[in-house]
């Protein structure tokens, strides 16, 4: 009763905000973040009382508080907050990189390889068929002849297919989940990330050509080398620089990487590097090469994690947007249930294939499903590489990313469940005594 | 993938690329600093060396950060340029409203029943003269230098600089999350804490009547504003302090103090009231309200007290405009009237309550006493676009001369027989 009574008073302070400065804009920055961070964690604990993962709360959060619902936070106040989605997406990355522990993941490399290869870029091939059965109920198809139509397939296949580490992370950090089956999603989640993004620069590039646009495949091939092994090798020198921090400033190390962070989000974009990747890079090289103990400096992260993931999934929220996702309800929950049903059979399969435990077989399809911010990057390049058919393909990708961030959290919190893996991992606890 | 939507124009571009290049060794080389920094800050030998030099104190020692602030924000480095300080300003905001609130958790109102009879004028005395003629000595410097008295701006300016020189830290000081007073502790640190209220006080009346209008909806005065402000702090107090029932683990409580001190700041930057204010009031509130969760809650603030503290003196050194002579100028204006201003307060309190109070409340009271961090939370709670960029100058150059003329004031300890 408490969260939701809680929950009607900071709605009622928000729309009292609103009412003196009716246009909201930039000085609102640090009051929706206030107010999405709060929302987030009393949806969050509402939600935890119908057996939803609180994840899926902090989401309806969003939502509810977004400019497609009761607009209580609007977009001029959550345009600044890109900083703080950053700044949070880098931090995921590296506490993603430092919890996979190589050593531990080798044995399952065989499994990774083949769930990569059949389920995430068999679902592309998947996907784009689909797409091109579904041309008529499309918009962004138009008068497309039947090349053109092949091509668009292609590219927004791709983009529609990526996973969520930080989805996975927030739901293993909830339920406190450890084992084969969570190092094997995230490990799979993780290393997908980066052959999307390797995928969907080939694809665009071949996509361009087929519809006139002509395409500078050197300049392209030197944009995603230098985005790719640019973004590692930086991520390689920030974990040089974060090990030494551990080593010799074991005070200061998690001030330090906070700061790391806030400046890749910042210079990130500027390098045309991928904050994601290179944070990434950098908490694998910690966990793995480091000869420094990174282990208190992942558990005061894992710790602290909580507000991060409740405003990254809030701002996710808010970004759904209600009135296109009805329009389309059709093709995108058929699209929705392909894509979830292709990556599932597809993972099922690698793993029988190449013997995994039964316990990752049954379940590694699930980690699959969930999406979040590669999806919103490559929807951003997609509007900006193809302006033809770009902003309708963008309301439908975003239309299915939507669904994905809600239903398939709920899925894979069963599958950790289910699996026995929640609760096996002794939770760090912030601001601890002694 | 912006190098995927733009087809690599860093690379296309030669001089794009070496422009990339310089930029990227920047980076790498302030984060070296920063990991540098980090190091010797920790270092035993630095720690040892702080406290010989009596840089112990918050103010100083954080005087680091304000200097890699303000390197990371020349135009030569260009780590911190305007439009960074823009996004991160809020990350500022956060930090005075966190301050305001740890300050506010920290005034448990019952000591007020405690303290021995007098102590009110004392505290009165020791902060208004100082406080006066703070202002005086700085307006009588700034009309000389053209400035119109019958410029408001100058009365506001004259009220910040009254204030920060009103406020004291105690002499041994270590961390903001150690500011209560409790019986057997040293007089100053109950003078401290309560002369940071009559900043707080300063700042309410500051802000509601010297408020920029905007284009707001809400057509007001400068005495409605003042109970608006009074009552955002008692509304989102008592939110607050239901809100801390909830959590279960020191994470969601991180979450909750996270949040409310956030959106306390956040509310009152919206209103363009003062966020120390506001979130003070809360704190207050959340502190003097029965309940089991005090305890937890002063541990998360100062769990948070270092990045917090950090953070916000990067961002204030970024912020500071050095160039800006006046300020210079009023750094030994400052200093000097603050000094006559304490002599006056403590000759009047001892001729009038000397009696009254205990010997360790009338002896051993200083001319020379630290500025509170709260005084450079002040100034930089009204600094922004529009407003003068010397009282920075003014505030954050007396501190650190005052904590230099405190250490080189205080008695030497006597050498072991």
């Amino acid at each position: 009763m408490i969260p939701v009574l809680l929950l009607v008073a900071l709605g009622g302070l928000m729309q009292a905000a609103g009412s003196v400065a009716p246009t909201g804009g930039a000085t609102g920055t640090l009051l929706a973040f206030g107010y999405l961070l709060l929302a987030a964690y009393f949806a969050g604990r509402i939600v935890e009382r119908v057996r939803l993962p609180r994840l899926t709360g902090y989401l309806l959060a969003g939502v509810a508080s977004g400019p497609f619902a009761l607009a209580l936070v609007t977009p001029q106040m959550t345009a600044r907050l890109s900083i703080v989605n950053s700044v949070a997406t880098c931090i995921l990355g590296l506490v993603a990189g430092a919890e996979l522990d190589l050593r531990r993941v080798r044995p399952l490399l065989r499994t990774v390889r083949a769930v990569l290869l059949l389920a995430v870029i068999g679902s592309m091939f998947v996907l784009a068929a689909l797409l091109y059965a579904l041309r008529g109920a499309l918009p962004m198809f138009g008068a497309l002849d039947g090349t053109a139509a092949i091509a668009v397939c292609a590219v927004v296949g791709v983009a529609l297919v990526p996973q969520s580490p930080a989805i996975v992370m927030a739901l293993l950090a909830e339920t406190r989940a450890d084992g084969p089956l969570s190092q094997t999603m995230l490990a799979i989640v993780v290393m997908a990330d980066l052959v999307v993004v390797i995928l969907y620069s080939i694809v665009a590039a071949v996509a361009s050509a087929m519809l006139g646009g002509g395409v500078d495949v050197v300049g392209t091939a030197l944009g995603v080398a230098w985005e790719l092994l640019g973004s590692i090798a930086f991520g390689a020198a920030l974990g040089v620089l974060l090990g030494a921090a551990v080593r010799w400033a074991p005070d200061g190390a998690a001030m330090v990487a906070l700061l790391v962070c806030v400046v890749v989000a910042e210079i990130g974009p500027i390098l045309h590097l991928d904050p994601l990747i290179a944070m990434l890079v950098a908490g694998v090289w910690l966990q793995n090469v480091s000869r420094a103990d990174a282990h208190p400096l992942v558990a005061q992260f894992e710790s602290a994690q909580l507000p991060v993931f409740l405003v990254w999934f809030a701002l996710a929220g808010m970004r759904l947007d209600l009135p296109q996702l009805w329009a389309l309800a059709l093709p995108v929950a058929a699209i929705a249930v392909v894509r979830g049903l292709a990556l599932y059979a597809g993972a099922r399969i690698a793993c029988s294939r190449t013997g995994a435990a039964p316990v990752i077989r049954a379940w590694c399809g699930a980690g699959l499903l969930p999406q979040a911010g590669l999806t919103l990057a490559l929807v951003a390049a997609l509007q900006s590489s193809f302006p033809t058919f770009g902003g309708d393909a963008a309301v439908l990708l975003l239309s299915v990313l939507g669904i994905n961030q809600l239903v398939p959290p709920v899925l894979l919190r069963v599958a950790l469940v289910r699996a026995g893996e929640a609760g096996a991992k002794r939770a760090h606890d912030f601001a601890a005594d002694g | 993938m912006e190098a995927l939507a733009s087809l690599a124009p860093a690379l296309a571009d030669d001089a794009a690329a070496t422009e990339t290049t310089v930029f990227a060794a920047q980076v790498i080389a302030g984060l070296l600093a920063l990991v540098a920094l980090a190091y010797l800050a920790g270092h035993p030998r630095v720690v040892a060396l702080q406290d010989r030099f009596g840089v112990g104190s918050v103010i100083t020692a954080g005087f680091p950060y304000v200097a890699l602030g303000l390197v990371a924000s020349l135009p030569s480095v260009g780590i911190l340029d305007d439009g960074v300080l823009d996004r991160v300003r809020p990350v500022l905001e956060f930090g005075l409203g966190w301050l305001g609130f740890l300050v506010g958790m920290q005034l448990d109102i019952r000591l007020l029943d405690r303290v021995p009879r007098g102590t009110a004028y004392l505290i009165t005395a020791e902060s208004l003269a100082p406080f006066a003629v703070t202002a005086a000595a700085c307006a009588a410097v700034l009309i000389a230098t053209g400035v119109s008295w019958r410029d408001p701006a100058l009365w506001r300016d004259m009220i910040v600089l009254g204030a920060a020189a009103a406020m004291t830290a105690p002499r041994r000081f270590r961390g903001l999350g150690d500011a209560a007073w409790s019986d057997g502790r040293s007089a100053d640190v109950l003078v401290a804490q309560l002369d940071e209220l009559i900043g707080v006080i300063g700042l309410v009346f500051l802000t509601a009547f010297f408020r920029d209008p905007g284009a707001d909806a809400w057509l007001l005065p400068g005495t409605g504003w003042l109970f608006v402000s009074l009552g955002i702090g008692v509304a989102i107090g008592v939110a607050i302090f239901a809100m801390i029932r909830v959590p279960g683990s020191n994470a969601e409580f991180l979450a909750i103090v996270l949040g409310g001190v956030a959106f306390a700041s956040g509310f009152a930057v919206y209103m363009r009231l003062s966020p120390i204010a506001t979130c003070f009031i809360a704190g207050v509130l959340v502190t003097n309200f029965p309940n089991e969760q005090r305890a937890s809650v002063l541990r998360i603030l100062q769990h948070l007290e270092r990045p917090v503290h950090a953070a916000f003196l990067i961002v204030a050194g970024a912020l500071w405009d050095v160039s800006d002579w006046r300020g210079w100028l009023l750094v030994p204006v400052f200093v000097a009237a603050r000094i006559v201003g304490k002599w006056l307060g403590i000759t009047a309190s001892s001729a009038v309550v000397g009696g009254l109070l205990p010997p360790a409340f009338t002896q051993g009271r200083t001319l020379v006493a630290p500025l509170s961090v709260l005084s450079i939370a002040l100034v930089l709670s009204v600094a922004g676009p529009g407003r003068p960029a010397w009282l920075l100058t003014a505030i954050l150059g007396g501190a650190l001369v005052n904590t230099l003329l405190v250490r080189w004031t205080e008695p030497r300890p006597e050498p072991p027989a």
